[in-house]
């Protein structure tokens, strides 16, 4: 369980039309993700981090390269499976929070779940003990208007830990936070990985927040430049 | 939480939003609702108004017009009580078609002939009226371009099969004279008589004969001494005392004159004989009238027995009552006719000497037979001087598919006869009213379906603006594990909301416009045309204007039914699942990393 591979990524290429000029965001990138693992992804805007996100995130396919989640070739598979993926094995954070305004945090935690069979109470119920969980338990009926970045960016986690996914993956997590409530995020996220061994993925240009995972991926033009694991505790 | 409370979340704290878009919805629900029920309120107006055949028991309306050819109508023959006249510049007839002359003209030779019989046979000398130079009043009636026929025509078609009844009417023009009465022209001649007079006078006295003796035998010998030759008969005539072998002698001094000499005074007038010159006496004694004031105005006479068939009904008694048991002397009143010359029941109308009482006010249905008054049958034949004749017969059918029928019956019964249906007189129908029906539906429609097409052209935009809005949201619902379909689902159920919501505001708005238009109720008038209208179309030939108008005003009305609110409603759902499909297609047509990427 806890050397199981969850991401295989074998030269792995992503590109973009932009006009009539072909990007190459992400250039034959390839590594392997084990469970468990708190993964940050280094590098400045445009370094193609976002990509490699979204490419773990089942958002985006590859143009070309084999990447494997849990040995399920994404680049082949349907939207209906890829959904089913993001439904049950991972969770996104973002940077802007994308919490639905008009829902309050309980039921913003609720949507993923909308999708899985199960009963609402116990749904509802899950939904307050994450919020709990994240330390949000007297906000379950804030909107997010009516939260602090901090809180919100927790709602997100609580949100994006509702289905038990294998991996959360964060892009720029703490981008929009002060530096307390962006360590205060860190702490939520490391916490999760020790405890939960909730595998983590983290992109940002933030070398503090960096600092705070186990493994370094460092990423400039679309390249894996260099892939540091943090010495074995 | 289930898709139905997200969707209420969305829109409840999107209120802005939300009541914008459901208003785009309503104002097109609810001007389609009102577009259709305007037009559904002009259809009854017309269906109760212009097709009001059916609210007088009838579905045919038989008659004999100008135009149809028929077996030679005894109609025209005057009857004995009117006397037709001669050209006399008294006579009305001169005038009569001065005016007309093309109405009359467009007839056929035949038909011509008949119309002018059949109204000259009420004409009458005016000078009949009263002396001459006296003020007078009188009602002529004519009966226009509806040729009389028998009323044994009404048994006739009442023993067609399909037919449940049938009643006759007569329907005429009135024509109200005041007026001085003419001096009739005379013509006379005189003379040419030899007349004979015979005188005795006395005989001569002793003494006037031994006058007349001395006197004669003076003057002989006072001719002989002065003539030659005496004539030897001159002696033997002297004795004979008759004036005839006295004249002329040759010798110059005839015994005539001797005698002349000599007789008395008193017989030289004697026997003479006495011719009158021969000379012809033209007196025309005043000029032609040109004080004679008409008035014209349209009756009919009703079968008072039949009170639910026929030209008026006792269903359409406004106040007071239908002709009671003694009909003679009664009459009914067409309501406008009643307000312009101030007559209610109870009052009494004078026609030629006969006082009718005012029984009841009818309000007419919008046929071509509206008359001013309504007499009893046998009443106004006799007044019009057409006993036992009719000009329409009022059919009613077991059932409508059998008109057609029914109608080609009557034709073969009654050659010639004009034939009129619902169906013809509603076609017939002119004016605003048969304007704005037409516009309501033809120009009504297409405006509904425009507007229709606008909202819903709107709420697509704003759903797709919403869509657009919430991309990030989209984005995110799909990294979570959300679905393209439940994606549009709930995208096509927050629009399909909003158009629910919009729909039963636009039913709101929908059923103010149209309680507006109930309350303000723009006025339409509808004209008949003058098919059924015989006498009216002799007003038009005298060149005057009937009281009975055609014309009908109606206000609009704008009654919603189910139907049209569920249609309005319908519409507006089918706009949501439009624009809500539209949206959704969109949203899902984005990949969820395009989505993301597009925060920036």
């Amino acid at each position: 369980m806890k050397n199981e591979t969850l991401y295989t990524l074998a030269d792995v290429t992503r590109t973009y039309q932009v006009g009539s000029a072909t990007v190459r965001a992400l250039s034959e990138a390839s590594c392997t993700i084990q469970r468990g693992e708190m993964v940050s992804i280094e590098g400045p805007s445009g370094s193609g981090k976002s990509t490699l996100l979204l490419l773990l995130g089942v958002l985006e396919t590859p143009s070309s390269g084999t990447l494997e989640f849990k040995g399920t070739d994404l680049r082949t598979t349907s939207d209906e499976v890829q959904t089913a993926i993001r439904r049950d094995s991972i969770g996104y954070v973002f940077q802007q929070f994308n919490l639905i305004p008009t829902l309050t945090a309980q039921e913003n935690v609720l949507l993923p779940m909308m999708p899985v069979a199960g009963k609402n109470s116990d749904k509802q119920e899950r939904a307050g003990a994450l919020l709990e969980q994240v330390g949000l338990g007297h906000r379950i009926s804030h909107l997010p208007g009516s939260l602090s970045g901090g809180e919100q960016q927790r709602v997100a986690i609580a949100r994006a830990l509702a289905n038990r996914p294998d991996v959360i993956i964060a892009d720029e997590p703490t981008g929009n936070l002060d530096s307390a409530s962006a360590q205060g995020i860190m702490d939520l996220l490391a916490h999760l990985n020790e405890e939960e061994h909730v595998t983590i993925i983290i992109a940002t240009h933030d070398p503090a927040i960096a600092k705070r995972t186990t493994r370094h991926i460092i990423m400039r033009d679309g390249r894996l430049l260099e892939d540091q694991a943090a010495p074995a505790s | 939480m289930s898709t139905f409370q997200y969707i209420r979340r969305e829109l409840m704290r999107r209120r802005g939003r939300t009541l914008t878009t459901a208003f785009g919805f309503a104002a097109g629900v609810s001007l389609v609702v009102s577009i259709m029920g305007v037009a559904s309120g002009l259809a009854t107006a017309q269906n109760r108004l212009l097709s009001p055949l059916s609210t007088v028991g009838t579905d045919i309306i038989v008659t004999r017009t100008v135009g149809a050819t028929t077996t030679p109508s005894p109609s025209a023959s005057p009857s004995p009580g009117t006397p037709t006249q001669g050209n006399g510049p008294g006579e009305r007839q001169g005038g009569f078609f001065a005016g007309g002359g093309s109405a009359i003209s467009s007839l056929n030779a035949k038909d011509q002939a008949a119309l002018l019989q059949s109204n000259d046979s009420v004409l009458t000398d005016l000078s009949k009226l009263g002396p001459p130079g006296t003020q007078f009043t009188h009602d002529f009636f004519v009966p226009g371009t509806l040729i009389t026929f028998p009323s044994q025509a009404v048994a006739n078609i009442t023993s067609i099969p399909g037919v449940t009844g049938a009643v006759g009417a007569l329907s005429l023009q009135g024509v109200h004279d005041t007026g001085t009465v003419p001096k009739i022209v005379a013509t006379f001649t005189t003379g040419g008589q030899t007349q004979t007079v015979t005188s005795a006078p006395p005989p001569l006295t002793a003494a006037q004969q031994a006058q007349v003796r001395s006197c004669l035998f003076q003057q002989i010998q006072s001719q002989q001494a002065s003539s030659p030759s005496p004539s030897p008969s001159q002696g033997s005539s002297r004795s004979s005392g008759t004036g005839g072998g006295f004249r002329g002698g040759p010798g110059g001094g005839d015994f005539n004159s001797v005698l002349a000499k000599c007789l008395p005074p008193s017989y030289l007038k004697y026997q003479q004989q006495v011719v009158t010159p021969i000379r012809t006496v033209q007196q025309i004694v005043n000029p032609p009238q040109t004080n004679l004031n008409t008035k014209s105005y349209t009756v009919a006479g009703v079968n008072p027995s039949v009170r639910n068939q026929g030209v008026i009904t006792a269903a359409q008694v406004v106040s007071g009552t239908w002709f009671t048991a003694s009909p003679k002397d009664e009459v009914l009143v067409d309501e406008a006719y009643a307000t312009t010359n101030s007559l209610k029941a109870g009052s009494t109308v004078q026609l030629n000497g006969t006082t009718f009482h005012v029984v009841g006010i009818v309000a007419p249905t919008l046929t071509g037979n509206v008359s001013d008054l309504y007499f009893d049958l046998a009443t106004l034949q006799s007044m019009a001087t057409q006993p036992g004749r009719i000009n329409e017969i009022f059919v009613s059918a077991k059932s409508a598919s059998q008109v057609n029928a029914i109608a080609a019956a009557i034709h073969t019964k009654l050659p010639g006869a004009q034939i009129l249906t619902a169906k013809s007189l509603a076609d017939g129908v002119t004016g605003s009213l048969a304007d704005a029906h037409t516009l309501a539906t033809s120009l009504g429609t297409a405006l509904a379906i425009v507007i229709l097409l606008g909202s819903f052209l709107i709420a697509i935009l704003l759903t797709i603006s919403n869509v657009n809005k919430r991309i990030r949201e989209i984005g995110s619902l799909r990294a979570m594990g959300w679905s393209r379909g439940r994606v549009v689902k709930q995208l096509l159920g927050e629009t399909i909301t909003i158009s629910v919501l919009g729909g039963i505001l636009g039913i709101a708005l929908g059923f103010a416009i149209c309680g507006i238009i109930d309350a303000t109720g723009p006025a339409l008038q509808a004209t008949t045309s003058g098919l059924a209208v015989g006498a009216s179309t002799l007003g038009s030939i005298f060149g005057q204007s009937s009281t009975a108008s055609s014309i009908s005003t109606v206000h609009v009305t704008a009654p919603l039914s189910l139907p049209i609110l569920l249609l309005g409603f319908g519409a507006a759902v089918c706009g949501g699942i439009i624009a809500g499909a539209v949206g959704g297609w969109r949203a899902s047509r984005l990949s969820p990393a395009s989505a993301l990427r597009n925060l920036g």
